[in-house]
């Protein structure tokens, strides 16, 4: 999900949705040659793609030779297009299909993506919640065990060889039976089917302790915190009653850094007090030792819709306070030190790599329901996570089933899950089916249709389009840069892997459950 | 507010979608000449009517705009909304289903049992 245009306090210098090649009118299009589906001006140079992924940044001048097909085939500038299959008449089939495929393997997974809402409630008002929390005392807003059992029974029904159960919130050490029981029964039931389960917990770690600490690396539960910064500002915008948000944060971030069962994750959200002071967000990130740092808009849910007079920007904020950050990560890493940003490194996955970094919230069709799937506390199904936050403010329209009562098989009948499969196919959006980063691109129906009322959406003027396109914009323009281009390159080393994989089929149908 | 739109730009299909996603803003009524359709939008709330048209026009253009993007890249987007539903079913070999078990079934009682025991710690 991505920012919500509310506010616009700046003069708007935005780069067009669409660019024209001066003169292209008098461009005598050689068809046969031209192997890229779109162009468009980035920096000072032309980039052209293809639906298969391959992409180039050209002259302007070589731009006008290749679609009047008038490039040397000796030179080097054909022989790249070539290479990445733009040159139409030069095409290898098999290569653009394999490329393809890479690309955009998640149409033909499952979705292993599977988030369990163990409770709603938290100790914490952050300014921005998205998920609506009540407060700790209204414990009628935790899953029960029996809902819980459900809840993994159902999710074993995907066929998925290899799942991911991610315990959201509320803040899911408040419903700390469930987390346990989630936890072993998955374990066992991965046991007896042969598959292979990993589980992750999102949680403000307020109240963690060490025997829950000790049972979640015993039990290989990766953690997933959220940092916004330094403590003021930390603290400013994830309010705690019961003491400072931001110092436990850090002390169980380097807790379970020292374990080493695994990389502790933090997630940043921005909001406006955080505009002025991006080197101080990174250099916080630095300071507790983590790799990278991903720097994420506000999303247009929960209370940060009701309080985006106070805390909320236009994209053109985002954007530059993002290009501020990134300059300063840059500049990071040619001191030295490796450390990433997560938005642009699962791009750079995309393009750069020509993969699939997992990502849900940037597929055609969208990765709701088809990527990841949210179990909430009461049992209701929805087609992700924002889909289970956007029904807390009425919007119930993605809700596909209920644990229990629907089967996993049923969820897909569901007419919100094939009418969003067919609105966020990008070749069926006028701006989107033209647009140059298509191939990695991806759309939102919950947002469309929070923001737009319509899960169609209306591109020209979504908030959404505009983050994306200036977030591909700043990458194929430091992509021009040689030495910003050479950290970029360095960061390929963390780029996220393709979804988990289960054991090999054949030990699938071979395992006998203990 | 009235507004006239021609018919050889605007189908009623669109000018419908459009009324719908509009339906919490305004109430959008439709009437024709053989040329056009006359179209009066009646705001829900106080808010600016050149806007209001505005916006009305833009959502209505960008349906029938998608309509044509829809049917030109009709093949590919089926091809790809087939196997994600396809997909999602597991596929050509989707992974076995687990089957019933008398031993699961007895362990996952002990850890309901054993989880209730240990309260809400």
């Amino acid at each position: 999900m991505a920012v919500l245009e509310r506010t616009e306090s700046a003069p708007p210098r935005r780069a067009p949705r669409l660019s024209a090649l001066p003169g292209a009118d008098g461009v005598r299009l050689a068809g046969e040659k031209v192997g890229a589906g779109a162009y468009r001006k980035v920096g000072e140079r032309w980039l052209v793609t293809a639906d298969h992924g391959g992409w180039s940044l050209l002259a302007e001048a070589d731009l006008r030779a290749y679609l009047e097909g008038r490039l040397d085939p000796a030179g080097a500038v054909y022989a790249e297009l070539r290479a990445r299959g733009l040159v139409r008449d030069q095409l290898d089939f098999q290569a653009l299909s394999d490329a393809w495929a890479a690309k955009d393997a998640f149409l033909f997974r499952a979705p292993n993506l599977h988030i369990v809402v163990a409770t709603l409630r938290c100790n914490h008002k952050c300014l921005y919640c998205h998920s609506s929390v009540f407060g700790v005392e209204r414990t009628d807003k935790d899953m029960t065990l029996d809902t819980a059992r459900k809840t993994v029974d159902l999710i074993f029904e995907c066929p998925s060889p290899a799942l991911i159960i991610e315990f959201q919130g509320g803040e899911p050490l408040l419903n700390w039976p469930v987390v346990k029981f989630v936890t072993r029964y998955a374990a066992l039931k991965a046991r007896a089917a042969g598959r292979t389960v990993f589980v992750t917990m999102v949680s403000n770690f307020s109240l963690m302790d060490e025997e829950k600490a000790r049972f979640l690396t015993e039990h290989k539960v990766s953690v997933c915190t959220s940092l916004d910064g330094h403590a003021a500002l930390h603290d400013a915008n994830r309010r705690w009653s019961g003491g400072a948000s931001h110092s436990e944060t850090a002390r169980w971030l380097r807790w379970f850094k020292e374990q080493g069962t695994f990389e502790p994750g933090a997630l940043m959200t921005t909001t406006r007090a955080s505009l002025a002071e991006p080197e101080r967000i990174v250099d916080e990130y630095l300071a507790l030792g983590l790799p990278g740092i991903f720097l994420r808009p506000l999303s247009p849910l929960g209370f940060a819709r009701r309080s985006w007079g106070t805390i909320g920007y236009s994209v053109d904020e985002f954007l530059r306070f993002y290009r501020r950050a990134l300059d300063y990560i840059l500049l990071v890493n040619r001191r030295g030190t490796l450390f990433y940003e997560r938005h642009l490194l699962t791009l750079m996955t995309k393009a750069l790599l020509g993969r699939d970094p997992g990502y849900v919230d940037l597929r055609s069709p969208s990765g709701g329901a088809f990527g990841v799937l949210a179990y909430d506390h009461d049992g209701g199904v929805y087609t992700g996570d924002e889909s289970r936050m956007v029904a807390q403010d009425g919007e119930t329209l993605f809700r596909i089933g209920e644990v229990g009562k629907t089967s996993y098989n049923e969820l897909f009948d569901a007419p919100v899950v094939k009418a969003s499969a067919l609105a966020s196919a990008l070749e069926h959006q006028p701006l989107c089916s033209q647009c140059t980063y298509r191939p990695w691109c991806g759309q939102d129906p919950v947002y469309n249709a929070m923001t737009q009322r319509s899960v169609w959406g209306r591109m020209p003027d979504s908030g959404r389009c505009r983050l994306y396109m200036g977030l591909f914009d700043i990458l194929f323009e430091k992509m021009q840069v040689p030495e910003d281009r050479a950290v970029l390159e360095s960061w390929l080393s963390r780029a996220p892997e393709p979804s988990p994989r289960g054991p090999e089929p054949e030990e699938r149908e071979t395992k006998e459950p203990k | 507010m009235s507004v006239k739109v021609p018919k050889a730009v605007y189908s009623e299909r669109a000018l419908a979608i459009a009324a719908r996603t509009f339906s919490r803003r305004a109430e959008v009524f439709v009437e024709e000449t053989k040329t056009h359709w006359v179209l009066t939008l009646e705001p829900r709330a106080k808010e600016a009517l050149a806007a209001l048209e505005g916006d009305f026009l833009n959502e209505a253009l960008s349906q029938e705009c998608r309509f044509l993007t829809a049917e030109f890249n009709e093949t590919i987007a089926s091809l790809q909304e087939t196997q994600a539903l396809l997909a999602a079913r597991g596929g050509e070999a989707p992974a076995a289903p687990v089957k019933p078990d008398a031993a699961l079934e007895k362990e996952a009682a002990a850890l309901m049992a054993a989880v209730r025991k240990g309260g809400k710690s």
